[in-house]
C-alpha cells in the first residue's frame, strides 16, 4: 500500500482546513498587532520622557531589559497567576517582551540628535514641542523604526506561544500538529507565521527608506516639476554632490 | 538698538562669565565681540536671545526690556547663526531657510518668494539648490544657507556666533566679503562673536574686546589699532601680531579650545560614547580639581573597556606643551612626528587648550592672505 507523501498530506490539509488557517492567521495578526500597538503607544512616549530625565533613564531601560531577558514561555506561565489564561495574558506578555528595542531606540535616537541642531532650533524660536516634533522625532525616526522592526519580528514569532496558555493564533495549529505528530499541520501554522514576520519586517524597512530625507527631497523636487512645470533640464534626481564644484569655484 | 546695562552672568559654580557689562549697540552696525576663549563673548551674545539669562542687569532691544518679553517670540524676531550651522539635516535648503517665516505663519507664497529672493542674493541658483539637503553641499554653501536662514524673516537684529570659524581660510575670506556686501544693502544690526582678530578688524564697525568677563576696550578698528587702551589690547590687536610669529615665539597664537574634554571620573563606556558621537580619535581628560590628567586615544579606551580597566590606565602624558615656555619650533617638531593634537598646559597643570596641525596651517595661511590684503589696500 502507498502512504501519501508529505506534500500530498499538506495539500489535503490546506484544501480542507483553509478557513481554519485563515482564521488562525487573522487571530495571530490581531494578537501581534494589539501587542505591537500597545508597545508603541507606551514605549515611544516613555522613551522620549526619559531623554528629559537622564537620571532615571538607566533604571527604566534596565527594567525593560529584565522583561526581555526572561524566557518568553516562562513569562507567559508567570502571567497566568495574574491575568489567567487566554489572549489578554498573551498580549501583555508580548508587550512586556518587546518593550526594550522600542524604548531603547527611541531614547538613543533622540539623544543622538546633534546638539548644534537643537541649539539652532531653540535660538530661532521653536518651542520645546516644536523642537520635539519638527526636529528630534524626524531625526530619530530611522532609529525608532529600527527598534520597531526588531519588536515586530519578536512579537510575531513569540505570539505562536500564546496557544500554550489557551490563546489563539497560528500557535494553535503548531501545537496541535506537535501533539498529533502531523507535520503538515505544523507547517500549515509555521509558514504563515514566518511570512507574517517577514512582511512586517520588510514593510517597516520600506517605510524607513521612504522616509529618508534624500528620497523625500527627490519627491518634493519631482512634485514641483510636475506642478509648476519647472525646467525639466535641471536634473535634481542625480546626486548633486558628485558634480559639485569645490566651494571656491562657485 | 541693543543695550546692555550692568549685565552680569554668574554660573551656579561661581564662575563669573560676564562681569558688569555696559554696552550700547547702534542700529545698522556690525559689532564684533572678541577676546580669548572664556572671556564671556558667547555668553553675552546668548543673553540677547535669552539662551542664557543674566544674573543681574537689564538688556534692552529697541528700548524694551528683553527679560520681560516671551523668549520664543523674542527669538523669532532675532536672526541667529552658529558655527556648526545647525541646519536641519532632514530638511531641504528651502525648508531650512523658511524655518522662521513658517514659525511666524507667513503665507506660503510669501515664504516662497522670500526664499527665492535670498538664494538669488547669495548667488545660489534656486533651480539647482532649492531641493538639496545640507549634506549635499560644501561647508561654505551650508554656512551661506545658515546666514540666509537667519535673515529670512527680516529681523532687525542678527546674532552670529563664530559663523565662519569652521571654514577654511579662503572660503572664510569669501564669506566675510559676502556678509559685508549684504550688510551694505540690508543695514541690519549684527552682533558678531569671533576669536579671530583679522575677522574682527575686517568686519566690525565697532569692536568690543573682552577678557575674563570684562570689557577691555570698545572702539572702531582704527581706534583699537591706533589707541590701544592697555598692554593687553595692544598685544591682542598688535598690528603685526601674526607677522611677529617666528619659530622662537610663544605658542599662544596657536592654542585653540580642546573640542572634547572628558572628566577623569567618567568610565570607558561614557568616554567611548562621547568620542564616537563627536567623531574624535583623541580627547583630553581633566580631573575634579581642574588639573589636566592626560590625553586619551579612542583605541586605547576601546581596549580598556574590553578588559574592564579604568580610563586612567590609558592616559598619555608625555607629549604636551607648556603655555609658559614652549616655542612654536617645539610645536612644529611634535606635529611633524605625529599629527595628533598636542595638549597645552599652564604652570599649575591646568589644560589651556590644544595645538593642532589644522590650526597651524590656518595660522600660516592667514598670515599669507593677510599680507596680500594689506598690499591690496595699500
Amino acid at each position: 500500500m502507498n502512504r501519501p507523501g508529505f506534500f500530498e498530506l499538506l495539500w489535503t490539509y490546506v484544501s480542507r482546513q483553509y478557513p481554519r488557517i485563515i482564521n488562525a492567521t487573522i487571530q495571530h495578526i490581531q494578537i501581534s498587532g494589539t501587542a505591537l500597538l500597545l508597545t508603541l503607544v507606551f514605549c515611544i512616549p516613555l522613551g522620549i520622557y526619559i531623554t528629559r530625565k537622564e537620571k532615571i533613564a538607566p533604571y527604566v531601560i534596565a527594567a525593560a531589559n529584565v522583561f526581555q531577558t526572561i524566557p518568553s514561555l516562562a513569562l507567559l506561565g508567570f502571567l497566568i497567576f495574574i491575568l489567567g489564561i487566554g489572549n489578554k495574558n498573551a498580549i501583555t506578555a508580548l508587550f512586556l517582551y518587546a518593550m526594550l528595542p522600542v524604548l531603547q531606540n527611541t531614547y538613543l535616537g533622540i539623544k543622538n540628535v546633534e546638539k548644534s541642531v537643537i541649539q539652532a532650533a531653540r535660538g530661532m524660536g521653536m518651542t520645546d514641542m516644536q523642537i520635539l516634533f519638527k526636529v528630534e522625532m524626524p531625526l530619530a525616526t530611522p532609529v525608532i523604526i529600527g527598534g520597531i522592526r526588531v519588536a515586530s519580528v519578536w512579537i510575531i514569532g513569540t505570539a505562536a506561544l500564546a496557544a500554550a496558555i489557551g490563546g489563539g493564533g497560528l500557535g494553535q495549529l503548531i501545537f496541535s500538529g506537535l501533539a498529533s505528530i502531523r507535520n503538515e499541520v505544523i507547517v500549515a501554522g509555521a509558514v504563515p507565521a514566518t511570512l507574517l514576520a517577514l512582511f512586517a519586517d520588510g514593510g517597516l524597512k520600506a517605510l524607513a527608506a521612504y522616509l529618508e530625507p534624500q528620497r523625500r527631497a527627490h519627491r518634493l523636487a519631482r512634485k514641483a516639476r510636475r506642478v509648476e512645470g519647472v525646467d525639466l533640464s535641471v536634473d535634481t534626481d542625480a546626486d548633486p554632490s558628485e558634480r559639485e564644484p569645490p566651494d571656491g569655484e562657485t | 538698538m541693543v543695550d546692555f546695562e550692568s549685565v552680569t552672568k554668574q554660573y551656579p559654580d561661581g564662575t563669573l562669565a560676564v562681569d558688569n557689562l555696559n554696552l550700547t549697540i547702534e542700529k545698522g552696525k556690525i559689532v564684533v565681540l572678541i577676546g580669548p576663549s572664556g572671556c564671556g563673548k558667547t555668553t553675552s551674545l546668548k543673553m540677547v536671545n535669552r539662551l542664557e539669562e543674566p544674573t543681574r542687569g537689564v538688556i534692552r532691544m529697541a528700548g524694551q526690556n528683553l527679560l520681560k518679553m516671551n523668549p520664543v517670540d523674542l527669538r523669532r524676531n532675532i536672526g541667529y547663526v552658529i558655527q556648526d550651522t545647525g541646519l536641519m539635516p532632514h530638511l531641504t535648503v528651502t525648508e531650512n531657510i523658511a524655518t522662521v517665516p513658517n514659525l511666524l505663519r507667513w503665507k506660503k507664497d510669501r515664504v516662497k518668494a522670500r526664499v527665492e529672493e535670498l538664494l538669488h542674493m547669495a548667488g545660489l541658483d534656486p533651480k539647482l539648490y532649492r531641493y538639496r539637503l545640507p549634506a549635499q553641499m560644501s561647508g561654505g554653501q551650508r554656512q551661506r544657507i545658515g546666514v540666509l536662514r537667519a535673515l529670512a524673516a527680516e529681523p532687525e537684529v542678527v546674532l552670529m556666533d563664530e559663523p565662519f570659524g569652521a571654514l577654511d581660510p579662503i572660503t572664510r575670506d569669501r564669506l566675510q566679503g559676502e556678509l559685508k556686501e549684504i550688510q551694505n544693502t540690508l543695514q541690519r544690526t549684527i552682533i558678531f562673536v569671533t576669536h579671530d582678530i583679522d575677522e574682527a578688524l575686517k568686519l566690525g564697525d565697532q569692536i568690543v574686546l573682552m577678557r575674563d568677563g570684562r570689557v577691555e576696550q570698545i572702539g572702531s578698528p582704527e581706534d583699537l589699532q591706533q589707541n590701544p587702551a592697555n598692554a593687553f589690547v595692544e598685544s591682542f590687536i598688535g598690528e603685526d601680531r601674526l607677522a611677529q610669529i617666528t619659530p622662537e615665539a610663544g605658542i599662544d597664537a596657536l592654542v585653540e579650545d580642546a573640542p572634547l574634554i572628558l572628566k577623569a571620573s567618567s568610565g570607558p563606556e561614557k568616554a567611548l560614547e562621547r568620542m564616537e558621537r563627536v567623531g574624535r580619535e583623541t580627547a583630553q581628560v581633566v580631573g575634579e580639581d581642574g588639573l589636566w590628567k592626560g590625553m586619551v586615544w579612542l583605541n586605547d579606551i576601546k581596549n580598556a573597556e574590553r578588559y574592564g580597566k579604568p580610563i586612567a590606565s590609558t592616559y598619555r602624558t608625555k607629549r604636551k606643551l607648556s603655555i609658559k615656555d614652549a616655542r612654536i619650533r617645539e610645536a612644529a617638531t611634535l606635529l611633524a612626528a605625529s599629527s595628533e593634537p598636542i595638549p597645552v598646559v599652564d604652570a599649575d597643570g591646568r589644560l589651556r587648550g590644544i595645538v593642532t596641525d589644522a590650526g597651524f596651517a590656518r595660522m600660516t595661511i592667514a598670515r599669507l592672505t593677510r599680507g596680500n590684503r594689506r598690499r591690496e589696500s595699500a
